[in-house]
């Protein structure tokens, strides 16, 4: 028995992935060495004087914020609900706008995937610090920074969606004496709708995470509450805060991927 | 007058190839005929030329007189509610109900936008649930069309093509995703119902022993022309092997038994 000699491309391509490996790890050495670290007895001193009072806050939550907690995270809740259903509505006609097989080349596609791709260049901490210096503080910036950033996420989903469908049903509409409209009614959006109202869902935990960030740029929502105790190290109530944020996010996504589980 | 008349039909797709070289074949009303030969033969092409989703290059489909290939906008649409189309991959809407499928071939009479919602004139429903009665699973109305089994898919596929009360129906390889014992049941079925409304018939077949049992005439293609059109009984072994171009022996997949 003789093993066959290995053929040269495998070859090359063995030696890619080590060189690959060896870049990598590389890099990391050399980031390691260049960066300006801290040393171990910085790192120790800083614990003992900064750790202790922070892990003793959060071990006592302090009760006497949850009223104006579990507030603010309703509004956070609502500015993430209208957020995602701005976002929802926009990108709806946005996803057949650049979906190539609706419009039946890539060209035309073009302009709406260039729209959307310029829509997800920016994370919606930017819009929301452009939209509160534009119209001030308050939920309003932080629910259009959503929307907006929404609009690119769901949107370049929702188009994927689109091109995935089944051109099937689509025929069928058509051999029985079906418009561009039946088509679109009874064939492109039944077949999409399910997934669609799954992807919103999931868009809603992300937004819900977003908006409880979001009070940190003064865009409304626990994120305001939040920053205010940071600065002055409460880490009694930002424990409690952190509590509520955590719990609410947990419900709310278990909930939401259940529902999710049952549409596609 | 025949009621489905092909003349000279050419069909050259974008790229070059010839899928049909002059077909011309007239059908008369309320005949079952069943189009055989292999893949790429030009079956598939020349069932869609009657609905006009394949647009004939040269040549003419006239149905009942009119042209459906010169057809355009509304007279087309127009034409082609009174063809009902059966597909090998049944082409149902997966996740919507059965009911809501079938109805798809009601869509001439519905308003598109009130349909998506659900809603549907009453009579249409009526229609809807009395075509599945037909295909013998009006218990399967309110389930998901992917639940079902592929018979009973195909079943869904012809009572939506039923709702449109056609006068022509159209199969291509109506039973090719079926086993054999179910794809009997489906072609007894489709024969029954087009005999019952008198529909002039066009299906696409594999398979020789079916073509043989179910067909009033059979049509051979091979290469995009007719090398064969008759009566099923004159339709010998040595016909169709000159259809296959190869000899037809047991081991071969082309007889179809159940």
């Amino acid at each position: 028995m003789s093993i066959p000699p290995t053929p040269a491309p495998v070859r090359r391509a063995t030696m890619v992935m080590y060189g690959i490996a060896v870049l990598v790890v590389g890099m990391v050495v050399v980031a390691i060495l260049t960066m300006n670290l801290p040393t171990w007895t910085r790192v120790l001193g800083g614990l003992e004087r900064n750790a202790m009072p922070l892990l003793r806050g959060f071990v006592n939550p302090n009760w006497g914020v949850f009223d104006l907690a579990s507030r603010a995270m309703l509004e956070t809740v609502f500015m993430a609900v209208i957020g995602t259903a701005i976002g929802a509505v926009l990108a709806f006609p946005m996803a057949f706008l650049a979906a190539n097989n609706l419009l039946g080349s890539r060209l035309l596609a073009f302009p709406g995937k260039t729209v959307l791709v310029a829509i997800r260049t920016f994370p919606e901490i930017l819009f929301a610090i452009i939209f509160v210096a534009a119209m001030g503080p308050g939920p309003v910036a932080g629910i259009l920074a959503m929307g907006i950033n929404s609009i690119g996420f769901l949107g370049k989903i929702f188009s994927d969606v689109v091109e995935g469908i089944d051109s099937g049903p689509s025929e069928a509409i058509r051999a029985a004496g079906g418009n561009d409209l039946h088509v679109f009614f009874y064939s492109v959006v039944p077949q999409v709708l399910p997934e669609f109202a799954s992807y919103v869902l999931y868009r809603f935990e992300i937004n819900l995470r977003a908006a409880s960030i979001l009070g940190l740029v003064g865009a409304g929502g626990i994120g305001a509450p939040l920053i205010q105790r940071l600065q002055f190290r409460r880490w009694d109530e930002i424990s409690m805060i952190m509590i509520v944020i955590v719990v609410v996010i947990i419900v709310v996504d278990t909930l939401s991927s259940s529902v999710r589980r049952r549409l596609v | 007058m025949s009621h489905i008349i092909f003349r000279d039909v050419e069909v050259t797709y974008k790229g070059g190839l010839k899928a049909l070289k002059g077909v011309s074949l007239e059908v008369p009303k309320g005949q079952f005929v069943v189009v055989v030969g292999l893949s790429g033969a030009g079956k598939s092409t020349l069932i869609r030329t009657v609905n006009s989703l394949v647009v004939p290059s040269a040549g003419d489909v006239s149905i009942g007189g009119e042209s459906i290939t010169r057809a355009r906008g509304t007279k087309l649409r127009r034409m082609r509610s009174d063809i009902g189309m059966i597909f090998q991959t049944f082409n149902l809407v997966k996740r919507s109900s059965v009911l809501r499928n079938v109805l798809a071939g009601r869509l001439g009479d519905v308003n598109a936008l009130l349909g998506l919602l659900g809603f549907f004139p009453r009579d249409d429903v009526a229609v809807a649930h009395d075509c599945l009665r037909r295909v013998g699973i009006p218990e399967k109305a309110f389930v998901r069309a992917d639940a079902l089994s592929g018979g009973q898919q195909q079943r869904v596929g012809i009572a939506r093509a039923l709702a449109q009360r056609p006068s022509v129906m159209l199969a291509d390889e109506p039973v090719a995703s079926l086993d054999p014992p179910t794809s009997h049941a489906v072609m007894r079925d489709l024969r029954r119902i087009a005999r019952e409304d008198g529909m002039t018939t066009i299906v696409n077949l594999h398979f020789i022993d079916m073509a043989r049992e179910y067909a009033d005439r059979i049509v051979g293609m091979r290469d995009g022309v007719v090398v064969y059109d008759g009566p099923p009984a004159e339709a010998t072994d040595a016909v169709f092997e000159n259809i296959y171009g190869r000899p037809i022996d047991e081991e071969q997949d082309v007889r179809g038994r159940a």
